[in-house]
């Protein structure tokens, strides 16, 4: 079987974490399930957002971590 | 200054653009929407600037003031603690009188009166539907009030809830691959969405009192055979719930009836104890007995009518459950009492512009129509507030033209007031009046994004074509088969007084074509966004020997895909019957009181659809590989997949040639015959091997809301070009922006390649040049256009006439361009509402501009 390329993502799931991604301006939640989550952080040349799936919305973080919240109009 | 259209060398002499109005030379193009809205009277200039909008763009609320209900979840809870015992349906029944006891509202100025929610800010929410959507609102800023008490409430509703009966059929697996929205929307019963074609002409016609005495007959007559000798059970037993569905209509019934009348003492004591202003006055007792009347009685004029159609639209879409739409064929529905009040002035007289205010007041009252919705529908109607869409137009059944005095009135009302909803579909027949057509065009000119254009003959055809299944022989006459109304944005179900379309769980819901593409080459592993499975494992790139082995690979992911979301669909409509009766839209269907059958259980007209969004740069990008890989064998597919793998970082050259493949939508039939195979084969040919809960095969509707934004931010770079997280096509048959170049009639002759009578509705995005539309000829050359549109059988097109610079304008200073709307795909938008990259996304799309060659395919004198 040949070998799956993934996708470089930094995140990690760390219970109880103080930094979730819930809580980082970059996470926005799952459009079904509000404890999954989608980080933003991946944008395009183009203005656009490439998104990836957060499977752990509370308990996951990354070194992009930022408190706050991003304007509807810097979303997608 | 105004741009003008270039002159056109055409038959023989130089064609000139000037301005349709001439005063328009002057009008700067950055600003010309802010000069066309002209409110018919002061009242609907007042009412649309106090506007409560519930626009909503990447999954948050515009305006602040939007939050979440809690009366509604309140009531609908100690109903259904106080009624365990008893028949599901009576509960139900019960769940829906008490909501009716909650607060009702009045406002200043309104000519049509109710709300859904204890405040006009706030939108009602659905615990019994989605626990996930409301958990939601209430981790939110939008949470509802006490929060602590909504948490009690929606915990109580995860094992009675729609979501909490559906969920254990399926694998925690399949329900991840659903419920992230990347190669199938999540089901209803986890998102709480829903459609509807309530039968409102049996409410105006009979009046609620009427069906009561019905459904008191009924249970007459069955009690009676229930207790004459000799006991049958088999004949017999079936009648037990039938009852109960007759008990359970009059419940609901006589609830709608005492909570119209409220709104109607309501007015009376506003009148009589606090308005001071003697119009007023007069206006709220007129309210008073038109709310005492109706919906209790049967309609007598047009106030009347536009009122008993807003009780049950709230009733259908908001109180009793959740439904996006507005379906219904507004002209042939209000138009007999237009003559009365209109024409005739016998009851409730007025002028035509009475009639044209009374519209714009309706659609102020929709603009302000907030829907709980869950985050994924907040986030893919960017710039509105949900999808409403009315119908108007097309051949009656008798086969004269639909169009009339009543269609006149609500195209002007759209032309005048602007406003993104309610949205409008016009159903196109060469019988149409040029009177009518004339304000269809400008609509449309002046940038509404609206009407959408529907070929009435296809629309009629599939209707006769769906009544063929009908389980109990039952389905569209032909003459039926002509009362048709988009159920939301584009696919067409019957109106009237049975066989309505009840649940989306018949119809709706999407699948994604573009991410499909992308597991297909990664052995059905998604590498991009979910770091998971998401379909079967098809073969690895290297089992790719000919192009047809990935051809079967991709054909076995969709129908992976397609065989789950109706599964997903059936499963839902079997707890829907069970447990989300609808009695109040059961007692007004004249199938359901005749058989004693709820709404969710009874089909008589099948409707299947399911949505295929992306379609475009899945079918661009099995070209490209074609091309490239099989036919000229210049890349490898081992080569492709790095270069995806990078995001073509790297691989620019390789990039450029994938991109300058051809492409859909230019009459080039090196593309345009594998896309056709590719929609016909596999879009449609395995959407409908699958039958679904009412007999019926299921069919693809193509389009694309703002799914095309969303899906794409999910999905990586794909063959046709693409980068990673970037839009995908607009529509469900549009080319993708910027890559139609060979002007608008080679778009026509590409699409019509595609057999229609294969698909249920596809969506056509075009976007015409501001100057050619609002030029003297502008008319002429929009009518030649849609004769060969419809002469071509095609299904579907829909316009933005808007330009760039305008755009651009908004963009700088949105707080000047309130009024620009933009059609996204299927709803029309407030631009400012829209994110940047959304903006962009519209303004990247191809400006048809019509040069000579397109005006003789088209016949254009000028």
């Amino acid at each position: 079987m040949a070998e799956v390329k993934k996708r470089a993502f930094d995140m990690v799931r760390e219970p109880g974490t103080t930094k979730p991604c819930l809580k980082c301006k970059w996470g926005i939640e799952d459009p079904t399930d509000p404890s999954v989550g989608q980080c933003t952080s991946g944008r395009t040349t183009e203005g656009g957002v490439w998104k990836r799936l957060i499977h752990d919305y509370y308990n996951t973080t990354c070194a992009k971590f930022t408190e706050g919240e991003v304007d509807f109009r810097d979303h997608v | 200054m105004a741009k003008r259209a270039e002159n056109v060398q055409y038959r023989g002499k130089v064609v000139e653009f000037p301005f349709d109005n001439p005063a328009e030379e002057n009008v700067p193009d950055e600003s010309l929407h802010e000069h066309l809205a002209r409110p018919t009277t002061e009242r609907t200039k007042r009412l649309k600037a106090r506007c409560r909008w519930k626009h909503a763009a990447a999954g948050e609320f515009v305006e602040d003031n939007v939050k979440g209900g809690i009366e509604r979840m309140r009531l609908i809870t100690e109903a259904h603690k106080q009624s365990d015992g008893k028949p599901e349906i009576i509960r139900r029944a019960l769940g829906l009188a008490n909501i009716l006891t909650g607060t009702i509202v009045l406002q200043e100025d309104e000519l049509i009166v109710g709300y859904h929610a204890e405040n006009p800010n706030w939108i009602p929410l659905y615990p019994e539907l989605s626990y996930m959507a409301v958990q939601d609102y209430i981790q939110s800023k939008y949470a509802p009030q006490p929060v602590e008490e909504a948490k009690e409430i929606n915990n109580y509703w995860t094992k009675h809830s729609l979501q909490g009966h559906c969920q254990p059929y399926f694998t925690q697996e399949e329900l991840s691959q659903m419920y992230q929205v990347s190669t199938m929307e999540a089901p209803s019963f986890a998102s709480g969405y829903n459609s509807i074609v309530p039968p409102y002409e049996t409410v105006l016609e009979d009046g609620l009192l009427k069906r009561i005495e019905l459904a008191e007959q009924h249970i007459r007559e069955a009690r009676t055979q229930i207790a004459a000798p000799y006991w049958n059970a088999d004949e017999r037993l079936q009648l037990l719930s039938k009852i109960d569905c007759w008990e359970a209509m009059i419940i609901a019934d006589k609830a709608v009836i005492s909570w119209a009348r409220r709104h109607a003492r309501m007015c009376k004591l506003v009148a009589e104890h606090f308005e001071t202003d003697a119009q007023r006055k007069e206006e709220l007792l007129m309210i008073a007995d038109i709310c005492q009347r109706v919906p209790a009685e049967p309609c007598k004029g047009l106030r009347d009518g536009m009122q008993a159609k807003w009780f049950t639209y709230l009733l259908c879409h908001a109180i009793d459950r959740y439904a996006s739409g507005y379906a219904h064929k507004e002209d042939k529905l209000l138009f007999p009492y237009y003559q009365i009040s209109v024409t005739e002035k016998s009851f409730q007289p007025m002028t035509h512009q009475d009639a044209v205010e009374l519209v714009e007041c309706e659609r102020l009252k929709v603009s302000e129509h907030g829907a709980g919705k869950s985050r994924g529908y907040r986030e893919i109607f960017p710039g509105s507030n949900d999808l409403f869409i009315l119908t108007v137009g097309g051949l009656n059944s008798d086969g004269t033209d639909g169009c009339n005095d009543m269609t006149d009135a609500i195209l002007e009302a759209a032309r005048n007031i602007r406003t993104t909803e309610p949205s409008i579909v016009f159903r196109w027949h060469p019988k149409g009046r040029a009177q009518t057509k004339k304000l269809v065009f400008e609509c449309v000119r002046d940038g509404l994004g609206y009407p959408s254009i529907k070929h009435d003959g296809i629309g009629t055809a599939q209707m006769m074509y769906y009544g063929r299944f009908s389980k109990n022989n039952n389905g569209a006459t032909p003459e039926e088969a002509h009362d048709w109304a988009n159920v939301l944005c584009m696919s067409p179900g019957l109106v009237g007084r049975r066989k309505t379309q009840k649940t989306r769980s018949e119809g709706g819901g999407s699948i994604f074509p573009a991410k499909i593409m992308e597991i297909t080459l990664n052995n059905g592993y998604d590498w991009s966004y979910s770091d998971m499975q998401l379909g079967p494992k098809t073969g690895e790139i290297s089992e790719f020997k000919t192009f047809e082995d990935l051809w079967e690979a991709y054909r076995a992911q969709y129908q992976y895909g397609m065989s789950m979301v109706i599964r997903a669909k059936d499963i839902s409509r079997h707890f829907e019957a069970r447990f989300l009766q609808m009695p109040f839209v059961s007692s007004i269907d004249d199938g359901c009181m005749e058989l004693g059958i709820d709404a969710m259980e009874l089909s008589e007209q099948p409707n299947g659809w399911h949505n295929p969004i992306t379609t475009i740069v899945a079918a661009n990008s099995l070209v490209a590989i074609k091309k490239l890989i099989y036919d000229e064998k210049k890349y490898t597919l081992e080569q492709l997949d790095d270069a995806l793998h990078s995001n073509w970082e790297g691989f620019e050259t390789m990039q450029r040639d994938f991109a300058n493949a051809p492409k859909w939508g230019n009459d080039d039939d090196y593309a345009d015959e594998l896309i056709k195979r590719f929609y016909e084969d596999i879009i449609s040919g395995e959407m409908r091997k699958i039958t679904n809960y009412s007999g019926g095969p299921v069919m693809p509707t193509g389009q694309a809301v703002g799914l095309y934004m969303e899906v794409g931010s999910r999905t990586g770079p794909t063959p046709d070009g693409r980068y990673g997280g970037a839009v995908a096509d607009d529509g469900g048959i549009s080319p993708y922006m910027g890559t139609d170049k060979k002007g608008p009639t080679a778009v026509l002759k590409s699409v019509s390649k595609i057999d229609a009578s294969t698909q249920k509705a596809n969506l056509l995005n075009q976007r015409l040049s501001v100057p050619i539309m609002r030029s003297k000829h502008g008319l002429t050359i929009w009518l030649a256009y849609m004769k060969t549109w419809y002469e071509l059988n095609i299904d579907h097109v829909q316009f933005n006439v808007i330009s760039t610079e305008e755009m651009k304008a908004a963009q700088k200073e949105p707080e000047k361009h309130g009024d620009l709307i933009v059609r996204v795909s299927g709803f029309s938008a407030r631009f400012v509402d829209i994110s940047t990259y959304g903006q962009n996304s519209i303004m990247a799309r191809t400006e048809q501009t019509f040069g000579a060659e397109d005006y003789e395919f088209l016949g254009v004198n000028l």
